[in-house]
């Protein structure tokens, strides 16, 4: 706990060190260019920045001598996994960033120019769902609540939020939806076939259906709106007719 | 027109069909936000508000504040039957009400706290009609000295009551307001920390940073510890003995006076006013030895105490725009997503929409006693939902509210990144409130502080020459001064934020 506070304190004052350099003598390769203190008016854009950054500082050093004086202590507030688990979370959320923000667009394929737009989407979705499934299903199948466990399904959420990131846009709430929900249900413990499968379905069709027809609300349509569409228009003019059949039998 | 004539007026809009609606739909989301663990009212208003984007802003406004206050009723019913708070502000119910639970007697504890919610949060209402009039009249006279002076003192509340640390508390706010400076300047109009990048200009984004620190960081830490067990319970019986009654209204009584209270001042934040009232319950009681082993009283007190807060802490957000709490600094950017800006001005702007919103506080507050009361069975059925499916539908749900705000991805991995800060942090009880706080005022507070210096050509004098701004500061530096000597009970102390 006391290392942690330590380890916390300093990202702060990192940060607190950073946005003064920054604010007050500009770093020019990272696009940034001194605020300046006082204009005529009074304080100027600078002001902030430097009072806060040094403030910042001053309670930074303080919360690190406070935190330094204390005992240590032996509470771990972190899982702590085996090394073969760190290998694994971390080489697939490693693999998972890359596969997420290189494949999507399949820029290679653009560039030669092979393929249509549905044939790269497709291409890529296959991969981006092979690569989440084989990296967060395999390893996590039991789901067991050693430290292990955890870190497992903890990098699962995580690379599986990064991965839906970089499929929206190209690919679409829909696919995204139903790659997310299916394989993060599965990485947090397989549940049966019967209550997978309409759930995924639900989260994405379903979902997408209430929320870009029902509230208009703005979401990316993806490459394959051409073929679910009529396949949600198909599914509710179905319940619709089976719902309005049992109405009128029943009543 | 007179208060009276305008709350009327209020309740037509109120009790048309289609805001009745509105305000139904938001009792039961909000009771749903507050009955799933994990999902608190800040992370769970923050994800709804893409749902309202297209809504008229009344119904919108009259639906997110439901929510809001339903997740406070909601989060009992975890607290009792789990022993997990499904909110920060019932913690304290976990105690009694769990204990209750165990004694076969969860029905009890589950009314008692509806009717004390309920009757705390009318209470709390009739008094908001009472004092918006004249309070958001005084804040019209308030200057940006006043505004920062006032700002200040609710965040040195936040930082000063709550947390374990005050110096970390203190440097988490600096560092928000030091995150709400990325983007535009609020005065001059000048890119900083930008870096270049397009997306920074609109800020690091509070409602996708309130969804990472609140909702993906409980996933995350659900997520490592799955386990959870439901108890059990008689429901049938909803009603106290009738012996109990006496203690029981005086119970709610107080809790209600506690709640209404500490809601006006801005930066208490939700959980202190239930410690509170229970600190209180247990001195006055006459058998002590029945806290911890189901007290009514435990229950009754903390819960009337909530949700008092919950419709009091309306009152600093609508007369002087100024958010008590990260759920209602969400509120308060919903208010501005739909183009209004809570404060004196709304009330003279905009007389229909605030008076139709308060309005359905009364409505909604009807709506949710009769969804806890009679329906609380049906809620105790969705804690037996697998866990699996309430992280991976949340997560779905945070994706979907965090894209739709800009329609961008941006704003989907920022959501990610403060998740991450927010587990971390968590796990560690580092003080998160104080940061998101920090957040949302940072622009007011930078504004008023360098409009206040133009208006005195630089000197640092407008703030002791002016009385309403000395006293504040004075205040200010008082809550620091009890915060560092540690004169607050051991109990707030110890409290984590909202």
């Amino acid at each position: 706990m006391k290392r942690g506070w330590l380890i916390a304190t300093m990202c702060l004052l990192a940060f607190a060190g950073f946005t003064l350099i920054t604010g007050v003598f500009g770093i020019s390769w990272l696009n940034s260019r001194p605020l300046p203190l006082q204009d005529k008016l009074g304080p100027g854009p600078g002001f902030f920045p430097m009072w806060l950054s040094l403030i910042a500082l001053a309670l930074g050093g303080l919360l690190f001598l406070e935190v330094s004086r204390q005992p240590s202590d032996d509470v771990r507030p972190y899982p702590v996994p085996s090394r073969d688990t760190t290998v694994k979370a971390l080489g697939g959320l490693l693999v998972m960033a890359i596969a997420g923000w290189k494949y999507p667009t399949f820029p290679l394929l653009e560039t030669i120019g092979i393929g249509s737009e549905i044939v790269r989407g497709g291409l890529s979705t296959i991969l981006l769902a092979g690569v989440a499934a084989g990296l967060t299903v395999w390893p996590n199948r039991k789901p067991e609540l050693s430290d292990d466990g955890a870190v497992l399904r903890i990098a699962a959420v995580i690379g599986l939020l990064l991965l839906a990131a970089a499929m929206l846009d190209p690919l679409g709430f829909r696919l995204t939806a139903f790659v997310f929900t299916g394989l993060l249900l599965v990485a947090l413990g397989a549940p049966s076939l019967k209550i997978l499968v309409p759930f995924t379905l639900a989260a994405s069709l379903g979902v997408f259906y209430v929320f870009y027809y029902g509230l208009k609300v703005p979401l990316p349509v993806g490459p394959y709106d051409w073929m679910l569409k009529p396949v949600e228009t198909g599914a509710i003019a179905l319940w619709s007719a089976v719902s309005g059949f049992f109405s009128f039998f029943t009543r | 027109m007179s208060t009276f004539q305008l709350l009327l007026n209020g309740f037509g809009d109120a009790l048309s069909l289609q805001n009745l609606t509105f305000a139904l739909i938001g009792c039961v989301l909000g009771t749903l936000v507050g009955v799933l663990p994990g999902v608190g009212p800040a992370a769970g208003t923050a994800i709804l508000i893409p749902l309202t984007f297209k809504l008229d802003p009344t119904g919108a406004i009259i639906m997110l504040c439901a929510i809001y206050y339903g997740a406070m009723y909601g989060g009992t019913i975890t607290s009792v039957l789990l022993n997990v708070p499904g909110e920060a502000a019932s913690v304290v119910t976990c105690i009694e009400g769990h204990a209750m639970a165990k004694k076969g007697r969860g029905g009890a504890a589950l009314g008692v706290a509806a009717i004390g919610s309920f009757v705390g949060g009318v209470f709390a209402t009739v008094m908001l009609v009472v004092v918006a009039v004249p309070l958001s009249a005084l804040a019209l006279k308030f200057g940006p000295p006043e505004f920062f002076a006032l700002m200040l003192v609710g965040l040195c509340l936040v930082t000063g009551l709550a947390g374990k640390s005050l110096t970390a508390g203190i440097l988490m706010t600096v560092v928000g307001l030091m995150l709400a400076m990325v983007g535009i300047d609020p005065v001059r109009g000048a890119p900083r920390f930008t870096f270049g990048v397009p997306d920074l200009y609109d800020g690091v984004g509070f409602i996708p940073v309130v969804m990472g620190l609140f909702g993906v960081a409980e996933i995350l830490a659900t997520a490592e510890k799955p386990v959870r067990e439901v108890v059990r319970t008689n429901l049938s019986k909803l009603l106290p003995e009738p012996e109990e009654w006496g203690r029981v209204w005086a119970s709610i009584a107080r809790g209600t006076g506690i709640g209404f209270f500490l809601g006006l001042i801005p930066g208490v934040g939700a959980i202190i006013p239930t410690f509170m009232s229970y600190i209180l319950e247990k001195r006055l009681t006459k058998n002590p030895e029945s806290f911890g082993n189901g007290a009514i009283e435990g229950v009754a007190g903390p819960e009337s105490a909530n949700n008092a807060y919950a419709n009091a802490s309306m009152v600093p957000l609508l007369t002087l725009g100024i958010p008590s709490s990260p759920t209602i600094a969400v509120l308060m950017g919903a208010f501005i997503v739909n183009g209004l800006t809570p404060g004196p001005f709304l009330f003279q702007e905009k007389p229909e929409l605030v008076w139709a919103v308060i309005a359905s506080f009364f409505v909604g507050n009807v709506l949710l006693l009769i969804l806890n009361l009679p329906l609380v069975g049906l809620w105790a059925k969705i804690l037996e939902v697998p866990y699996q499916y309430i992280c991976v539908g949340t997560l779905l749900f945070c994706i979907l509210g965090a894209y739709s705000i800009n329609q961008s991805v941006f704003d989907v991995v920022n959501m990610l990144v403060f998740g991450v800060i927010g587990y971390l942090l968590k796990k560690l009880e580092f003080p998160v409130a104080p940061l998101v706080l920090g957040i949302i005022l940072g622009p007011m507070l930078e504004k008023s502080l360098r409009t206040s210096l133009e208006m005195s050509a630089g000197d640092f004098s407008i703030f002791v020459t002016r009385p309403i701004t000395l006293f504040l500061l004075i205040v200010a530096v008082v809550i620091l001064v009890v915060a560092a000597l540690q004169l607050a009970p051991k109990e707030i102390r110890e409290a984590k934020g909202d």
